[in-house]
């Protein structure tokens, strides 16, 4: 039910996509997503899939396992796909049917979309499955701490991140629990048509709610009992630095854009 | 009513990294109208085990009957969520209604119960818990007290009128007044014909209530009868990471002694004893 959820899940390991500074796994991922849209021909999608596969593979990431956490998103792309396939205009028609026409021209496109979306979504989720969640927030935090000189709250911006992700499992955990007791007293959360089953949901969000504030109190308390006062003059337990194999993902990185750039244009 | 596990197995899987194995083949046979105990260490599947009892979760293999009544037919979920009772941790964490009162009728209306024989149910509830309905059935529950708001979640589970009860650590972190209100309630439904079953860690209060105790350990029930039987072998218990009630802990220190005190589970049947062995000195 609720537990199935993978997306932006993190698969723990030791190899050297784990071991990559959280700033150049964030800096490489956005120079990825640059390379999907300058990529312009099925030349430039196959540069990005080796890409793709090879850092998989290097991550020591089970293939079955990443293709897992791509499948909620399968109804996105099947519904961008059907999208461009019937309302992209064209001129050579290769199918013909009432007020249904598809073209060479939409088909392509729609192909084409497609595959960008795939390799758009495999390539951040390596960052997500690869990266812990407080790695990630640390390495946000330090790319836009430079911003907070324009009073820009980087730094309260990654704690809030760091808080919400921790306690994701916490509340799913919550609500299942409120939902059995709900169940038991002859709840039904899962007949009726879409506004009776929205109105059954009250029982369940109500006190999920009432639990999210009390948490968020005690939080508070217990933070300021150690003495928290914000992100200025604190000082971390794992200081970030760029290494070596940081340096020789940056030049991949620019190897393959550079690939194509000339390549897959 | 009886409630039936017949080599009931459950596992969990842990999200691509593998299976836990909750429950492994459980027989267990709660009579009607006893009041039974199910203890465990932490992890070894209770709360897994008590929420087949009224199909919240179906087993992988094996059957539970609820009144003679297969719980994993899904026609037959509200019928035996009816006759099952449950009451979790910290139940009070369940209120989201205006009042007192809408909230404890959440249950009775969601099976069908309007009118006269609502407000019945309701006010039948919640004096069952010691609250009066007068003064409380207009309340927000979000403005009362912690302890009488696990008194109104409790009075949301019976007023179902449920033939059995299940109830999941009911005491933890109550205060000793509270503790004995509780128990106190549980006698009530008991000479009330009721089937009750407690899972809990507080081993004093499991001797002092119970009828039969049921031992879990990783998912087996590996020792079960009266709590005298499950308490007299208190090395057998320390295996299993369980502690024994007070009683029967100070009654086996003195027999060490050299005193010829019998086993004991409760505090009463101790000092039964204990005057019965110092009269005899």
């Amino acid at each position: 039910m609720l537990k199935d959820i993978t997306l932006g899940q993190y698969y723990p390991g030791e190899s050297p996509i784990h071991a990559l500074d959280p700033r150049a796994k964030i800096l490489l991922t956005i120079a990825y997503i640059a390379a999907v849209f300058v990529a312009q021909s099925y030349y430039g999608f196959l540069i990005l899939l080796t890409l793709v596969l090879g850092a998989v593979i290097l991550s020591s990431i089970p293939v079955g396992f990443f293709v897992k956490t791509l499948k909620p998103l399968r109804w996105i792309i099947l519904f961008t796909f059907i999208l461009n396939v019937f309302f992209v205009p064209g001129e050579s028609v290769i199918f013909s049917w009432w007020i249904i026409t598809i073209t060479r021209e939409a088909l392509e496109r729609a192909i084409f979309l497609a595959i960008r979306l795939v390799l758009l979504i495999s390539g951040t989720s390596l960052l997500t499955l690869s990266t812990s969640p407080i790695l990630l927030t640390d390495g946000i935090e330090r790319l836009l701490s430079p911003l907070s000189r324009f009073r820009f709250p980087a730094h309260e911006l990654a704690m809030m991140m760091t808080i919400a992700l921790r306690f994701i499992p916490t509340l799913l955990e919550e609500a299942q629990k409120i939902m059995k007791a709900q169940l038991s007293r002859g709840a039904d959360f899962e007949s009726g048509n879409p506004v009776k089953r929205a109105k059954n949901l009250v029982p369940l969000l109500v006190p999920l709610f009432v639990s999210a504030f009390r948490r968020a109190e005690e939080l508070a308390l217990a933070m300021e009992a150690r003495c928290y006062h914000g992100g200025e003059g604190r000082t971390r337990m794992r200081v970030l630095r760029y290494e070596h194999r940081d340096f020789i993902g940056f030049g991949v990185m620019a190897a393959f854009i550079a690939a194509i750039i000339v390549l897959g244009r | 009513m009886p409630i039936v596990a017949e080599k009931l197995t459950y596992d969990y899987s842990q999200g691509g990294l593998g299976v836990t194995h909750a429950l492994k083949g459980v027989d267990l046979t709660i009579p009607d109208g006893c009041v039974y105990g199910i203890i465990g260490h932490t992890g070894s599947g209770k709360s897994t085990l008590v929420q087949h009892f009224n199909g919240l979760l179906q087993p992988h293999s094996g059957r539970v009957l609820v009144d003679s009544l297969d719980a994993s037919d899904k026609k037959l979920l509200p019928q035996i969520r009816q006759k099952v009772g449950m009451v979790f941790q910290y139940p009070e964490y369940q209120l989201f209604e205006e009042t007192v009162f809408k909230d404890v009728a959440f249950g009775p209306m969601n099976h069908g119960v309007s009118g006269e024989a609502l407000n019945f149910a309701v006010n039948e509830a919640l004096l069952l818990v010691g609250l009066e309905p007068d003064l409380f059935a207009s309340k927000s529950p979000f403005e009362l007290s912690g302890g009488e708001k696990r008194r109104v979640a409790l009075a949301g589970v019976l007023s179902m009128h449920p033939k059995a009860l299940v109830l999941d650590e009911p005491m933890a972190g109550m205060d000793p007044q509270g503790r004995e209100l509780f128990s106190q309630l549980i006698r009530r439904l008991k000479a009330d014909g009721r089937t009750l079953v407690v899972v809990s860690h507080h081993m004093d209060e499991i001797a002092e209530i119970c009828d039969y105790i049921a031992v879990l350990n990783e998912g087996e029930v590996v020792l079960n009868g009266t709590p005298s039987a499950v308490f007299a072998d208190l090395e057998l218990l320390s295996r299993y990471s369980l502690d024994a009630p007070f009683a029967a802990l100070m009654a086996h220190k003195l027999r060490e002694r050299g005193f010829r005190i019998q086993n004991a589970v409760t505090v009463k049947e101790l000092g039964a004893s204990l005057i019965a062995e110092l009269k005899r000195c």
